[in-house]
């Protein structure tokens, strides 16, 4: 049985195929020379000292961690996004309102998304007056 | 099938609390990002004052004819509009209020609209929990709980043990709420509805049949289980709250020991003590061996105590015991629609214990300063002279969580092991008789057992002499929190017949079942169905 | 040529499971932090694709997005912050071992044997053809769902039932102080970890 994704699943093989085709086709027929300059990181001549897992600093983690937050965001404006434009979506529903005599517009749905985010902007102006994003 | 007003005419205190709530954040923000202590005293003010508008918002608005009828077994609505979460959310409402006189000097000036704010979506929380009759708004109420939760202990104290205290809570509850979640999965996928009236409608039809989706109502169980005992801490979930309790402020342990344990409960009452009658035979024999468990593990663990929080949390452990008594009872007796007494102890003993340990703590909260909590239960020694009052109210807490004639706890005692030897009196299985008189008697002994500690503290407050005096630092709000909650163990202890009535009448609701002629009835909430 | 379209629903089945398992493993027996957090990007991205191939194509992005794009970012974050030896490399002992197996091991014993006392799913299915409409709407649904309305509530006749049945909006609107929550709690967290950082920067200056 196909699903409307088989596209993407053969693309994905596909290209997993070929990456992985060019890597060990690379390891299989390449000359494989050894030496100290051969096996550094940078054959430029840049030494690379030091271990490269520093530790960071924990503003990284706040960067990462707003990102997940918008993220998440995203993700219940998706669906929204997709309603909007599908024939099944929010035309159809406010259509059968209509019929139904039930007060329901795209304004209201529009409204909806936007007490959502301004909830979220709120946090945002919050976190601003706070200082939180100056990276000092 | 179009979004219409009932939801917000419904949950409109909860909805102007989380308003009134974002508003604290951003108002301080706004105008004062360095509070001191007189804003921090507007905020408290402010904050107390939400509080009290929702309470009044729910009682004007809610406490008539609408919330007397249940809606569960009949509504397939998204809330369950009955007296059952009219009775949670005032409770919740009621120990909300207190957190937050409690809190009025507890912690750091800098981040009091963090706090503020953040523990009145708390109690947000547990009050949406009380409301939801589908699987999703009760996994956003309890989520609605939790996320605060984390901020808050974290915002308590800054130090290590804090830290620790509130990354071991985190972890260990992100991981009940995945059980809890796949549980409630297993419900969908069983029912086909998240609506919990569907989910007990498809139990019932077909947990006959063999071999159907339905063998994996067990399952389902286990794991609602696991994830409300972590929240109302039940053996074998419990062992996060001593290290927990005692790395966090008092404030914020008589928050974990309250909020969640309102809303753990709750959600068993609802969702395995109404909707999964048709589970019964296992789940009373389940909730049977986890009582005897917490209650016994808790009381004996606390008896060798030192540290007045660890004290506390096994305190609380024991209590779960207890109230899983009624809730075994409530899920054996047969027919399940019958109002067998059960769940309507659990709710009054949750009031009686909500009260007494935030009576407690608030007092702890008060002799303490901000950078000098009591932490050991010997530097209470001769707080009797010092502080007499507080002493008075520590001691009255006291002695009604270990159930001692005239106050509230040994209504709600007598209440639990009553309805287990009534049981065990009236049925005609042996195995439940032998089952619920054990029950009873291990319930028994336990509280016993517990007397020994809670009075251990009395005596070391009493009998005891130190050199020096405790800060009471606590502030005003603590002292009158503290002296509330233990006016209020006072007047159930000698006036218990109205909340007597109250549970009883709550557990009918959430049952569905007519309410008799003593009680009065109201009429359905046409005024909803409009 | 190509084989008919069923088998290539089960192939990729057989796939994902495949590897959502097998790196699932991996990040068990694995000992390096950097290594058991690729390998879970691995099967997490696996079984977005079982979940798209379940029909819940709303389900199998989110899993991507959420997981494999939001979480696991944070998560190797979180291994460069705290990066020292003993974090890298994480040996487990055989106690834990021990008892992981046994509560692990319950859990699994306790799911296959649900899943096989369940008739509908060990007898095969006789009409294939028939299972073949797998609808990928899922998002539509959701999103009108979220804004208010059921569409599998819509021909529910009785006005009073059909007012319970509207749909998530207000739940909608508690996921957004959710999430609000969570930035202020991360903004604290900042906030807290400059002070310290602040103060322990003055103390080497000393």
């Amino acid at each position: 049985m196909a699903t409307a994704f088989l596209p993407v699943f053969l693309f994905v093989l596909a290209g997993l195929a070929t990456s992985l085709g060019m890597l060990s086709m690379g390891w299989a027929f390449g000359p494989a020379r050894k030496g100290r300059v051969k096996e550094m990181p940078y054959e430029s001549g840049m030494d690379p000292i030091h271990d490269a897992r520093r530790r960071f600093d924990v503003r990284f983690h706040l960067v990462a961690i707003a990102f997940v937050l918008f993220d998440v965001e995203l993700l219940f404006l998706y669906p929204w996004a997709v309603a909007n434009r599908h024939p099944e979506g929010i035309d159809a529903a406010v259509a059968k309102a209509g019929a139904l005599n039930v007060d329901y517009s795209r304004m209201l749905v529009f409204g909806e998304v936007m007490v959502f985010l301004a909830i979220l902007a709120l946090g945002f102006v919050y976190v601003w007056r706070k200082g939180v994003f100056q990276w000092r | 099938m179009f979004s219409d007003t009932t939801t917000v005419w419904v949950l409109w205190p909860e909805i102007a609390l989380a308003a009134l709530a974002v508003w604290i954040y951003v108002g301080n923000a706004l105008f004062r990002p360095k509070p001191n202590t007189q804003t921090r005293l507007g905020w408290t003010t402010f904050a107390a004052a939400a509080v009290a508008f929702a309470g009044f918002a729910l009682y004007w608005h809610q406490g008539g004819a609408v919330w007397r009828q249940s809606l569960v077994l009949e509504g397939h609505g998204p809330l369950a509009i009955d007296y059952f979460a009219y009775a949670m959310r005032t409770v919740a409402l009621l120990a909300g209020f207190l957190l937050v006189l409690q809190a009025s000097r507890a912690g750091e000036n800098e981040l009091v609209s963090e706090y503020l704010g953040t523990l009145l979506l708390a109690i947000v929380g547990v009050m949406l929990t009380a409301s939801a009759n589908e699987l999703i708004f009760l996994f956003l109420g309890l989520e609605m709980l939790s996320i605060p939760t984390y901020v808050l202990l974290f915002l308590g104290r800054r130090d290590g043990a804090t830290a620790e205290a509130t990354i071991k809570y985190f972890f260990l509850s992100v991981a009940s709420s995945a059980m809890l979640l796949y549980g409630f999965g297993f419900l969908y996928g069983m029912a086909g509805s998240t609506s919990l009236t569907e989910i007990r409608a498809a139990l019932e039809t077909s947990s006959a049949a063999d071999g159907g989706l339905m063998t994996m109502a067990p399952l389902a169980l286990i794991l609602v289980f696991a994830g409300l005992g972590f929240r109302i801490a039940a053996a074998p979930f419990h062992f996060y709250a001593p290290d927990v309790y005692q790395g966090a402020t008092h404030a914020n342990a008589s928050l974990l020991s309250i909020l969640p344990k309102i809303a753990g409960v709750v959600v068993f009452v609802r969702l395995v003590g109404v909707t999964m009658p048709a589970l019964g035979d296992f789940a009373w024999q389940l909730a049977i061996v986890l009582s005897i468990l917490t209650m016994t593990i808790g009381n004996v663990s606390a008896l060798w105590q030192t540290n007045l929080r660890r004290l506390m949390a096994y305190s609380s452990i024991a209590h779960s015991g207890y109230m899983l008594i009624g809730l075994a009872v409530a899920l054996a007796a047969s027919p399940a629609e019958a109002a067998t007494g059960g769940l309507s102890s659990v709710i009054l003993y949750l009031f009686v214990y909500v009260f007494a340990t935030l009576g407690a703590f608030a007092a702890f909260t008060y002799l303490g300063a901000k950078d000098r909590e009591v932490n050991r239960i010997d530097e209470l020694a001769g707080v009797a002279k010092t502080r007499p009052v507080a002493a008075a109210i520590i001691a009255v807490c006291m002695f009604s969580l270990s159930g001692i004639p005239p106050l509230a706890g040994f209504w709600g005692k007598l209440a639990l092991f009553g309805n287990a030897i009534r049981l065990a009196t009236n049925t005609e299985s042996a195995t439940l008789q032998w089952w619920f008189i054990v029950l009873a008697v291990v319930g028994v002994l336990n509280a016993a057992v517990a007397a020994a500690y809670y009075l251990r503290i009395v005596g070391v407050m009493y009998f005891r002499t130190a050199d020096t005096a405790l800060p009471s630092q606590g502030g005003w709000g603590a002292w009158s929190a503290a002296a509330a909650a233990a006016a209020m163990v006072l007047a159930v202890g000698v006036l218990p017949g109205r909340l007597f009535d109250n549970a009883q009448r709550a557990e009918l609701a959430v049952k569905g079942i007519a309410l008799p002629e003593g009680l009065s009835q109201a009429d359905a909430p046409t005024s909803l169905a409009k | 040529m190509i084989p008919s379209i069923t088998d290539w629903h089960s192939f990729f089945f057989y796939l994902f499971a495949t590897v959502t398992c097998v790196f699932a493993l991996a990040v068990l027996f694995a000992t390096n932090i950097v290594r058991m957090a690729f390998y879970l990007i691995i099967s997490l991205g696996a079984s977005a694709g079982l979940f798209i191939l379940a029909g819940a194509e709303f389900l199998g992005v989110m899993q991507l997005m959420i997981y494999v794009g939001g979480t696991l970012v944070l998560l190797v974050f979180g291994v460069m912050l705290t990066a020292q030896e003993r974090f890298i490399s994480m040996k487990t002992r055989g106690g834990e071992w021990v008892m992981a197996a046994i509560v692990g091991g319950a859990l699994l014993v306790l799911l296959v044997q649900t899943a096989f006392s369940i008739d509908d799913w060990t007898a095969p299915r006789a009409d294939l053809s028939a299972v073949s409409a797998i609808e990928t709407q899922t998002a539509t649904r959701l999103g009108l769902g979220l804004l208010g309305i059921r569409p599998d509530q819509a021909e529910e006749a009785d006005p009073v039932l059909r007012q319970g049945m509207s749909g998530y909006l207000l739940l909608f609107e508690i996921v957004s102080v959710h999430l609000l929550v969570v930035l202020i709690g991360a903004a604290y967290l900042a906030r807290s970890k400059r002070v310290t950082s602040l103060a322990r920067a003055a103390e080497m200056r000393r």
